[in-house]
């Protein structure tokens, strides 16, 4: 996936100016003022750029354009089908769309719509994204959803160069997500106490490119806590998505640094108060949501096939002069429109909402460590 | 902020662990909504603020305090407090792990409310404060001289000392400023302001736009809330092209309650809008105004020299060294950030490079904005517009989705709820925010076509497939449908990797 692939560094724009420290001059000018300047130019040069005095260095990762083999790409069927394949050279991909051919995109650019061969149907290739991973990986767990995804990352305050601690990892979803927001100086640290879950998942780092910020660890951390890989007391934030939280919570509270996040994914009440019950100690700040997507369609109105004329009513002789201008002005708008040529009716767009909306995922809880009195 | 040894962080900021630094805004939470941005420093403008009807208070008790510790406001001064927030609830028995519940032995059905049951008056409490009797004091003698406290169900007692307490020994925590605290002190407070931008809402603005350190992110955003959430995201890396139809660059209100450093800072840059919406209006002195003064401000050399009205200024206004160095410091400062700001055709070629993800969050109408800056964003990326009414971005859709512009896209509103667990009395919340504004998203396609050799024939020519289709050349179909079964059959070895 991009993000987690190397940055490359080009001068910025501060490079082309000449800013650098400058030793004070002896000499005495204008009462001191000089000496004076030079001193607070110097300082403000080393809060405002830090110790690279010589000018600020930009970083950026370069986007891949292309399809090269072996790169992952998502395809797009239509919009509740997703799927994805490594693209290899030779070989072919079919759903119920048809059969296509990866040399037909390989060396293409992403975003591209692919025909069949044999068929009327077609695909896009896309670059993978986080979301379009989650809709499209293969399930072995339930996973946490993109919309979950989103507010846990938030609240958990994760930012580049954050240490994240992950159990269980599951299908792999929510590493990924996680990655994302700490890449590329941070680390996740992944556990699952299933051996194939685990080793697949890490198969599967290897393969999108993301081993080098996650790491999925074969550990039950509910028995034997978070082991010693992951720090010691570290960690910014915590997020637990296991069947029984409680276990883990004074392995977790352990790992976390103070004022660090923690955050418990549980799809029941009952497991979200015995949770809530054990962080009453050491935690303050916590809170239970949930959150739910309503999504809506958005559709054209079709319009009557015939003209819809002003009902003719009784009225005061002032509304009935109102209502006989009205028509006139009608009238004379519509000749003139026919001089001019027919206007394209503007279409009525209406939304209203899908009729079925996902019910419940889980009771998101976040508490935050509380820092120690001294 | 993490504690491990990556130094290579470029954005490391000056001692950032969990205590208030000099200098650094935090959030006072005096909790249901009542939050305050104060900045923690000596003196100042900043060092005096009014918190609501507590008077004037010093925020330099906050400095050196931990984020996180509970505060009281004591002859205008923060006081760090060892209590939590509210006294602790009550022990009620709790239930075992089968959720009994336990006998809840009183309850109100002998109350009468004829406001009598307190016996303290006001003057009692005036002369209770005048003889500086802590809040607490107040409050336990207003418990004690209660008629019908000793009534109450537990629940009603713990309620009961609450919103005393609240009225008479006000606490508050510090929280720290990051996205979602900043945003949901700016959608408590006025909502409208801010279109509606709920956290949950940031959030998935964030995420689904891909937005990730070392990204090229292209936003119109008049919120500020979300330009800040990207620069937080970003870390230093990447670049955030922030478009805007303002004279000056926009967002510095909300910027500063970050405490970001100038290396986490400098991945904003600027765009004006009529660069790429109109750039014909625009006249050429207009444009150049910001170069001109960079080649200026170049030309003088470093460090930029005093000017006779700078050393009028010094001596005649500043009495103290000190004072004339702040004010040549902040001078200094200003001159660095007007050279380090990319030139025009600097960021031109940001632009013209195509960015990794689009962000429109306007109160302006979307559309035309949408349309004009998605042919700057790569295709296969994905793009998110936000706002707090639903029919522009329904124009959005149906634009996109006639024009096959775009895919995967999705309109949607969150629901947001919080619960209150407690044990055995969990329930939602009595109150519950009703909107976080509308979300559209997608995933720009490429204009390009795949070219594919088919029955003999090259086809693929954009629409061709569909077009066939569309015409109902009905026998072509069916000898497709048949066809395409024995292909399957045949492709048997090959298929989904």
């Amino acid at each position: 996936m991009d993000f987690a692939k190397s940055m490359v560094s080009s001068p910025g724009p501060s490079s082309s100016s000449n800013l650098s420290l400058v030793a004070p001059s002896s000499d005495e000018d204008n009462n001191g003022l000089r000496a004076l300047n030079v001193i607070a130019s110097n300082e403000a040069l080393m809060n405002e750029l830090g110790c690279e005095a010589k000018g600020l260095v930009e970083s950026h990762i370069p986007r891949s354009n292309t399809i090269t083999p072996s790169s992952l790409c998502v395809i797009f069927a239509s919009y509740a089908s997703l799927s994805f394949v490594y693209a290899t050279p030779n070989q072919k991909y079919s759903n119920r769309n048809g059969v296509f051919h990866h040399n037909d995109f390989i060396g293409k650019e992403f975003g591209v719509k692919v025909p069949s061969r044999c068929s009327d149907g077609f695909v896009y290739i896309m670059r993978p994204t986080v979301e379009l991973w989650a809709h499209s990986l293969n399930h072995r767990t339930q996973i946490c959803h993109p919309l979950d995804q989103s507010v846990v990352t938030l609240n958990l305050h994760l930012k580049p160069g954050s240490i994240v601690l992950e159990s269980g990892t599951g299908s792999g979803a929510m590493s990924h997500a996680l990655s994302r927001a700490v890449a590329p100086n941070g680390k996740v640290w992944s556990y699952e106490f299933n051996k194939v879950r685990a080793e697949t998942a890490n198969e599967e780092f290897k393969k999108n490119g993301v081993d080098n910020i996650c790491t999925c660890e074969h550990r039950d951390v509910c028995g034997e806590g978070f082991g010693e890989s992951c720090g010691d007391g570290g960690a910014d934030g915590i997020f637990l998505d296991l069947p029984e939280p409680w276990t883990a919570t004074e392995h977790a509270l352990r790992k976390l640094r103070p004022d660090g996040r923690l955050c418990s994914y549980s799809p029941c009440i009952e497991q979200t108060q015995r949770f809530v019950k054990t962080l009453s100690d050491s935690c303050h700040s916590v809170m239970t949501i949930e959150v739910r997507l309503k999504e809506f369609c958005v559709d054209t109105l079709p319009a009557l096939p015939m003209e819809i004329s002003m009902p003719f009513y009784y009225g005061t002789e002032k509304v009935d002069k109102a209502r006989k201008d009205k028509v006139k002005a009608e009238e004379e708008r519509k000749k003139k429109e026919a001089e001019e040529g027919e206007q394209p009716k503007r279409k009525k767009i209406r939304t209203r909402p899908a009729a079925e909306m996902r019910g419940h995922t889980a009771f998101l809880t976040f508490a935050t460590k509380s820092v120690p009195l001294k | 902020m993490s504690n491990s040894s990556s130094s290579l962080s470029p954005s490391s900021p000056p001692s950032r662990d969990h205590h208030v630094s000099e200098g650094d805004v935090c959030i006072v939470n005096f909790g249901e909504g009542r939050q305050y941005f104060l900045t923690a420093c000596r003196s100042g403008k900043d060092n005096q603020v009014k918190l609501g009807q507590k008077g004037k208070v010093y925020t330099t008790g906050l400095i050196g305090l931990p984020y996180g510790a509970v505060i009281e406001v004591k002859n205008s001064r923060m006081v760090r407090t060892e209590d939590d927030l509210i006294t602790p609830p009550l022990n009620l028995e709790d239930a075992d792990a089968d959720g009994d519940t336990p006998s809840v032995k009183l309850d109100n059905r002998n109350l009468v409310d004829d406001n009598k049951s307190q016996i303290t008056t006001q003057d009692d409490i005036m002369k209770l404060r005048e003889e500086g009797k802590t809040g607490q004091d107040i409050v336990t003698e207003l418990v004690n001289n209660s008629k019908s406290f000793k009534g109450k169900t537990e629940f009603a007692k713990a309620k009961y000392i609450k919103r005393k307490l609240k009225k008479y020994l006000p606490r508050a925590r510090i929280v720290r400023c990051t996205s979602s605290t900043v945003c949901d002190v700016y959608f408590k407070k006025d909502a409208m302001r801010y279109m509606s931008l709920r956290p949950d809402s940031l959030a998935q603005i964030i995420s689904y736009a891909n937005v990730y350190a070392g990204a090229q992110v292209l936003t119109f955003d008049t919120i500020s809330v979300v330009t800040a959430s990207l620069v937080e995201r970003m870390g230093g890396y990447g670049r955030i092209l922030s478009v805007h139809s303002s004279q000056d660059p926009p967002h510095k209100e909300v910027l500063s309650k970050f405490n970001f450093d100038y290396k986490t800072l400098d991945v904003l840059k600027f765009v004006s809008a009529f660069e790429i919406f109109d750039p014909k209006s625009k006249e050429d002195k207009d444009k150049d105004a910001c170069d001109d003064e960079k080649q200026k401000l170049k030309a003088q050399g470093w460090p930029v020299p005093l000017m006779e009205h700078t050393i009028d200024h010094l001596e005649k206004d500043f009495e103290s060294d000190q004072a004339k160095h702040d004010f040549l410091f902040k001078r200094a400062s200003r001159f660095i950030r007007k050279l380090c700001r990319p030139s025009r055709d600097e960021t031109l070629e940001y632009l013209n490079k195509k960015s990794d993800s689009l962000i429109i969050s306007t109160k302006f109408d979307p559309l035309p904005i949408l349309l004009a800056l998605l042919p700057f964003l790569a295709p296969s990326c994905p793009f998110v517009v936000f706002s707090e009414h639903i029919e522009p971005l329904a124009e959005c859709f149906e634009k996109l989705k006639s024009d096959r512009l775009a895919i995967q896209l999705q309109l949607t509103e969150t629901w947001n709820r919080e619960i209150k667990v407690m044990q055995n009395i969990t329930h939602p919340q009595m109150t519950m925010s009703a909107t976080g504004g509308y979300i559209l998203t997608g995933c720009k396609v490429s204009d390009q076509c795949v070219e594919v050799e088919k029955k003999g024939k090259l086809v693929g020519k954009g629409f061709g497939a569909m077009r066939a289709r569309g015409r109902g050349n009905k026998r072509k179909l069916e000898d497709v449908a048949a066809r395409g079964d024995a292909d399957r059959e045949d492709d048997d070895a090959g298929g989904s990797s």
